[in-house]
């Protein structure tokens, strides 16, 4: 196995506003071996990620990257990055869904012929050979949107590393691979690694799930807000060495006696059972008014698809909701908005507020007839109506007439709380509520959930800030693949136990 | 999205200077707007100063000021009927189809001897129906209305020449309808008084109730809308169904105005419709789609066509001068961010 260098970057800085998301960046990925990128969340993975995809540009100066000894100064444009032989599994996978395999294929990788017929076929032969290498069963001519998630997977993977023939001058990026995949199709995927790997392509895979960094990678490079702090073998090392490398301190294990019984049944305000559909796979727990649930869980987990049944943006397909002692079913958001729970959303610009409308207009379109009389809105009312809001929240600037579009995301993010706060939810929803959210509204988001905490709201907090969920849950479930696995209580959301949770419940259950 | 994720939105500051500055722009920026939102009042004032020096004997009096306006009064009602949906963020391009299929029918109507009443409320039936189709088509489907309002019009069109048989209909239509458009109301010409209530009823229903509130917010964030509690999937259903009503109306008023009826009538009146309800947007603050802007740029075209066919502009002039407005209309309406009527349009794709 020849470990020559495939691919390195040197000098690479990313700033972003105030932000400085990459800092002086130097690393090399080995050809032939599995090189392991680990941060949190907003370490500066994914911006180094984009820059060698020709997504970023790097922050003027002397970034550059050297392929296969050959030195090529950055930005790179995703042309050239791909003629380099960069190959990458965005974890959106990038199919064209209703194109058949063979057209996916050849819309990344080039066509093949200039005669029309002979060029079919030959594609379909390679397509059909890519996908045996990478043991899929499906046929070449079958359309994407027809696959399973999982056999989606597998071609986009297939599809990145490309044919065989090709492999040693490959350097392949797999963000969260495995994101999507139920456990048994993960072993799938390794063996592909591991295959394309002895072949000499350098692979560099990003992924939370600790565990599976342990199984297959050999090397581990780290970073943390924006610096690389480590690089070195995985040789040796376990996933608390991990951790700490990831928090820059060694881990802190709190002791984990499981509190005795569940919560009380008998006072839950929003009881959740067997909750069910496509990746959310079963799950259940109770919320008392009053209380802040968090729900933490990596990407694929089912942590924004849950928060969307509980919303009644989509329909379960099994399981049952039940509010105050009442089985509710949701076929429509307002179903669940006239029965007390409202959603505030993670995608905040689309679903969250109005952008092309006011201030004043996004805070009163929940409710319109308290502002109304017989259908026609009073001006004198809306309007004081929304600036009561605009104080209560702090929304800034506070002009009833400024489009949404003209605010700060934070600001942005106070208006879609305070209209759905207007309505006087039972149950609040708040779905990665700092999301892009600048420090200082970020705390004062955190003040409003811990005042509509006391003011007897149940509250259901999906994020995937560690953080946040530390210092407002007073119970986090962990999400895995759809199901609950690791309930933790307030005294033992530790961060590192959440953290240790979140990367893997094989790992977890080995701690406990 | 993940670079609006990434990219931290400037953050507006939160001292009064700036807040004041917000409210109030710089005199620059504040002419501009002005100009901006003038911009029909001094192009119809433009058209009435040059047509006039042009043509002083026959542009310039009250007679063809007041033909204008009639003969404008439908194209007005169409537009009306253009907004509804767009308003919703869906696009109904079978508003000259109704309009063709209503007009034949009320024709048709008075041919067999059908009183006034019964015909004209069969013919506004008719609209309603296919509003309710286009509505089933785009909810419940879930086909692209740009698509969808498309091939009704072509069925329309098949349907009009049906009840017609092909030609024009115009026996048995009696002048008590056909005044109803044509007598004078203090001198001002019946159709455009319609149009001028159509207009304050729509143009209040949408901008000031909770209905037309609803409305919007389903045209220009129906995710937010539908996640804070509105059914947007019924405002889209009942915007198509008015929109079928408004143009079964234009249809009875284009088939009083002409005392006949032909299948092919509609088709004209749906592309300068659709333009004057985006150029009716500038007029607006927000470059809003109104009723009153749709309006005023209807007026607009209208004078335009009548003042260039009256200098003797050729035939193909009217066709160009239609196309061109309404692209000029969209490239405003996008510049201005008016993000959601062009995606109507837009969204053919998705």
């Amino acid at each position: 196995m020849s470990n020559a260098v495939a691919l390195s970057v040197q000098g690479v800085s990313k700033t972003f506003g105030v932000t400085r998301a990459l800092d002086n960046v130097a690393l090399a990925f080995r050809a032939g071996q599995v090189t392991a990128l680990l941060g949190e969340n907003g370490s500066g993975k994914s911006t180094l990620i984009k820059i060698l995809a020709g997504n970023y540009t790097p922050d003027p100066g002397h970034a550059t990257a050297t392929v296969r000894g050959e030195e090529v100064p950055l930005p790179l444009s995703p042309d050239h990055s791909h003629r380099l032989g960069l190959r990458f599994l965005h974890q959106d996978l990038g199919l064209v869904l209703e194109a058949s395999i063979a057209d996916n294929v050849a819309l990344y990788d080039g066509f093949v012929s200039p005669s029309l017929a002979l060029r079919r076929r030959e594609e379909r032969r390679r397509t059909a050979a890519l996908l045996e290498r990478f043991e899929v069963t499906a046929d070449a001519d079958a359309i994407v949107a027809d696959l399973s998630p999982s056999e989606q997977t597998m071609v986009a993977i297939a599809r990145a590393f490309g044919d065989e023939t090709r492999w040693p001058e490959r350097v392949v990026v797999l963000d969260e691979p495995t994101a999507a995949l139920p456990g048994d199709e993960v072993a799938r995927v390794f063996r592909a690694i591991r295959r394309a790997c002895q072949a000499g392509a350098a692979i560099i895979l990003v992924s939370h799930r600790l565990d599976e960094v342990l199984e297959v990678g050999d090397r581990v490079a780290v970073l943390r807000d924006g610096r690389v702090v480590a690089e070195e073998s995985l040789q040796g090392l376990g996933a608390d060495d991990l951790i700490a490398m990831m928090l820059g301190h060694a881990l802190v294990r709190a002791d984990s006696d499981p509190p005795a019984g569940e919560e009380r049944s008998d006072d839950a305000l929003f009881r959740v059972t067997d909750l069910a559909r496509d990746r959310v796979r079963g799950v259940s727990f109770a919320l008392r008014s009053g209380e802040v649930l968090g729900i933490a869980g990596l990407v694929g987990s089912g942590r924004s698809e849950l928060v969307r049944l509980l919303g009644g943006v989509q329909r379960p397909t099994a399981g049952t909701i039940e509010l105050g002692g009442e089985t509710k079913r949701f076929s429509e958001p307002s179903e669940a908005v006239a029965a007390g729970i409202v959603t505030v959303p993670q995608n905040r610009r689309r679903d969250g507020v109005i952008l092309g409308m006011t201030i004043s207009e996004n805070l009163t379109l929940g409710d319109l007839a308290s502002v109304s009389w017989k259908g026609s809105i009073r001006p004198r009312r809306e309007r004081a109506e929304a600036q009561a809001l605009i104080e209560r929240f702090d929304i800034r600037p506070p002009l009833l007439e400024l489009p949404l579009r003209l605010l700060s995301g934070g600001n942005q993010q106070k208006v879609a709380i305070a209209r759905a706060v207007r309505l006087g939810p039972k149950v609040l929803l708040l779905d990665e509520p700092t999301q892009g959210v600048d420090v200082g509204a970020r705390s004062e988001i955190g003040e409003m959930i811990v005042s509509l905490k006391h003011a007897g709201v149940g509250i259901v907090l999906a994020s995937s800030d560690l953080d946040e969920l530390l210092e407002l849950a007073d119970r986090v479930i962990v999400l895995n693949r759809g199901r609950v696995r690791v309930v933790l209580h307030r005294n033992e959301i530790v961060r590192d136990r959440l953290a240790l949770a979140l990367a893997g419940p094989e790992l977890e259950r080995r701690a406990a | 999205m993940s670079d609006t994720l990434l990219t931290p939105t400037p953050e507006i500051r939160q001292t009064d200077r700036t807040s004041e500055s917000l409210t109030r722009p710089s005199r620059l920026t504040w002419a501009r707007h002005y100009v901006a939102q003038s911009s029909l009042f001094i192009l119809i004032a433009l058209f009435l100063v040059v047509f006039s020096l042009a043509k002083p004997q026959e542009f310039a009096n009250w007679n063809n000021i007041s033909t204008i306006l009639y003969s404008n009064a439908v194209t007005g009602v169409v537009a009306l009927a253009a907004l509804i949906p767009l308003l919703s963020g869906e696009v109904d391009i079978s508003i000259g189809g109704v309009m063709g299929v209503s007009g034949v029918f009320v024709a048709w109507a008075f041919g067999q001897g059908w009183p006034m009443v019964p015909a004209i409320a069969g013919a506004l039936a008719c609209g309603v129906i296919v509003g309710v189709a286009n509505a089933l088509l785009v909810v419940r489907i879930g086909l692209n209305s740009f698509i969808s309002t498309l091939a009704m019009t072509t069925i329309l069109a098949g349907v009009a020449t049906l009840i017609t048989g092909g030609g024009s209909l115009y026996s048995g239509i009696p002048t008590s309808f056909t005044s109803l458009v044509a007598n004078h109301l203090l001198g001002v010409p019946l159709a455009v008084v319609y149009t001028v209530l159509i207009t304050a009823v729509i143009g209040y229903g949408t901008s000031r109730t909770a209905f037309g509130r609803r409305l919007r917010a389903t045209g220009s964030g129906r995710d937010a809308a539908r996640l804070i509690g509105v059914r947007t999937t019924r405002y889209v259903a009942v915007a198509f169904v008015l929109s079928g009503l408004v143009a079964a109306l234009a249809g009875v008023l284009e088939t009083a105005e002409l005392a006949s009826a032909s299948p092919t009538t509609g088709n004209s009146f749906t592309l300068s419709a659709i333009a004057a309800v985006f150029l009716g947007a500038i007029v607006s603050r927000r470059s809003r789609l109104n009723a009153w802007g749709t309006i005023t740029a209807v007026v607009m075209l209208g004078i335009g066509l009548t003042g260039l066919t009256m200098i003797g502009a050729p035939a193909w002039v009217p066709d160009v001068f239609n196309g061109v407005a309404l692209i000029v209309a969209l490239a405003i309406s996008k510049g201005a961010g008016a993000a959601s009527p062009v995606a109507a349009i837009g969204r053919i794709g998705s």
